[in-house]
């Protein structure tokens, strides 16, 4: 999983390292994170690759998470496109602190109020609310209508391909179809996969 | 945070023949850009954008004139035919302006965007440009500049590319003014910054011919039409050495008309001298309005191939 986190660079040393705390969290749940807040060079090469092809960075991630206690105009940006593309939105605010207006109408907005949701948080439920939302996002992915947007290399020895090749011959499936399958059972089936999942 | 800041958007044809309704309500669906932007929605242009004339470059150049103190920044909602040339002729009708001027659309056709809107792959990229158009037009970046796709591009410079995906325009380096990632990264350092004071123009010289000079026919039958404009731009930019019966008709041409050509930057052309314009250093699209915007400024012909010389709005290759 991909998401995007956007913390605004001009808050306070106390939020900055909470933003690195709100990294770290999802790090550690195994998410590729990109962020406003970390430098280029920290990414791997393909990753690097793949911030300066053509296409929008907003159509490879899987969800766009605001930490909006300082509200700042590109997060705003980062909402719009984020909506535009149908894309899962957490926007995390302390408690007590201020709503723009025009967000809170997002979240009545039938067509904006699937994708986008507004939590308030504590230093207590900071953890809680961010590791929620991922799994609701996480059980829409595997349950539904999402589509597979993330792509990778597979290289495989020719008894394998022939193998693919015959089993996905005149069917209504491809072979990336047979093998995502393949792997949805497997993970299903993964009881120590499934008991790390609930534990996160 | 900020004050929220007022975007003046200005529908030109960006649906081929969408009546005023319809358009209306193709930009309500855009709910999105309330967050960024106070937004007004002026329609401007419901024909098609092939039709659009030097008078309707004037007419948005005005409408910008008489809102220009309301708005933080403008958005034209345009059909891609003949965009480059509108966003050309705006920065030459519009010089020095201290607010952004941006430019977008996409590959949009009455049919394809009938209810529900913005459903397709292709739509939602659309919807991208228009967002991300609504962003820049709140920055400060004081140009006259194309969103589409993942870059923002010096208008006067852009050329068209590829149909196939949402980066329909590119542009030399130099006037890439910035590129979206997840948010817009400016070149800070192409962005033109002028010190001089706003000018608005309101006239543009329609008496201008644009010759695209093919095979070496004879000419000879042209010469009296060609003399009826006040300038003709001879584009012979694919040869490597014009046509010497397009030269023979140049040297008739000359005394009673402007010529300006373009051409090959190492070409052989020995009629490119004193009094003939050589306008290959700009865009086709720049190079005609830009013609159009000086053949207005009353001077005479030393002074027009001066001008023309001059980087007015940043379109010098």
């Amino acid at each position: 999983m991909k998401l995007y986190f956007f913390g605004n660079p001009h808050s306070t040393p106390q939020m900055q390292k909470r933003f690195f705390h709100i990294i770290e969290i999802f790090e550690k749940m195994g998410i590729l994170v990109f962020s406003n807040l970390k430098k280029r060079e920290l990414f791997t090469q393909e990753v690097q690759k793949m911030m300066e092809s053509e296409e929008s960075m907003i159509e490879k991630i899987d969800a766009l998470i605001i930490e909006g206690s300082n509200q700042s105009f590109e997060s705003a940006h980062l909402i719009a496109l984020a909506l535009a593309h149908k894309k899962q939105t957490l926007y995390a605010v302390e408690k007590n602190k201020y709503i723009d207006k025009n967000l809170l109408k997002l979240q009545e907005d039938g067509k904006t109020k699937r994708f986008f949701r507004i939590e308030f948080y504590t230093d207590d439920t900071l953890e809680k609310i961010l590791k929620d939302f991922i799994n609701v996002i996480e059980v829409g992915v595997e349950s539904s209508h999402l589509k597979p947007t993330i792509k990778f290399t597979l290289r495989v020895t020719s008894r394998l391909e022939r193998y693919l090749k015959w089993k996905t011959h005149n069917s209504k499936y491809s072979k990336a179809d047979y093998i995502r399958d393949k792997l949805e059972a497997q993970m299903k089936e993964d009881e120590e996969y499934n008991k790390f999942i609930k534990e996160e | 945070m900020n004050k929220r800041k007022k975007i003046l958007m200005l529908y030109c044809g960006a649906i081929n023949n969408y009546s005023e309704k319809d358009a209306k309500g193709w930009i309500s669906e855009l709910s999105e850009i309330s967050i960024i932007s106070d937004t007004e929605v002026e329609i401007f242009y419901t024909r098609n954008t092939s039709d659009i004339t030097p008078k309707e470059w004037i007419g948005l150049a005005m409408v910008i004139k008489e809102s220009y103190e309301l708005f933080d920044g403008f958005v034209i909602l345009h059909g891609l035919d003949n965009i480059l040339y509108t966003a050309s002729a705006l920065s030459f009708l519009i010089q020095n302006s201290p607010k952004p001027i941006v430019f977008t659309g996409g590959h949009l056709s009455h049919k394809a965007n009938k209810k529900p809107y913005f459903g397709s792959a292709k739509e939602v990229g659309i919807k991208a440009n228009i967002i991300n158009a609504v962003q820049v037009a709140t920055l400060d970046i004081p140009e006259v500049s194309l969103m589409f796709g993942n870059r923002l591009l010096r208008a006067n410079q852009a050329r068209r590319i590829n149909d196939s995906s949402l980066n329909i325009f590119d542009a030399p380096e130099g006037a890439v003014l910035g590129k979206i990632d997840f948010s817009i990264r400016m070149n800070e350092k192409n962005i033109l910054r002028s010190k001089g004071k706003i000018l608005f123009h309101k006239a543009l010289e329609n008496s201008v011919c644009w010759f695209h000079a093919g095979l070496s026919f004879d000419f000879s039958g042209l010469e009296g039409y060609l003399s009826s404009f006040r300038a003709i731009i001879f584009d012979f930019s694919f040869f490597e050495t014009p046509p010497r019966n397009i030269e023979i008709l140049i040297e008739k041409l000359i005394n009673n008309a402007i010529v300006a050509v373009r051409m090959k930057p190492h070409a052989d052309f020995s009629q490119c001298k004193e009094n003939v314009i050589n306008i290959s250093n700009v865009t086709p699209e720049a190079g005609l309005v830009k013609l159009m915007w000086v053949l207005t400024q009353g001077k005479n012909n030393r002074e027009i191939k001066k001008l023309m010389d001059k980087n007015i709005a940043g379109e010098n290759l």
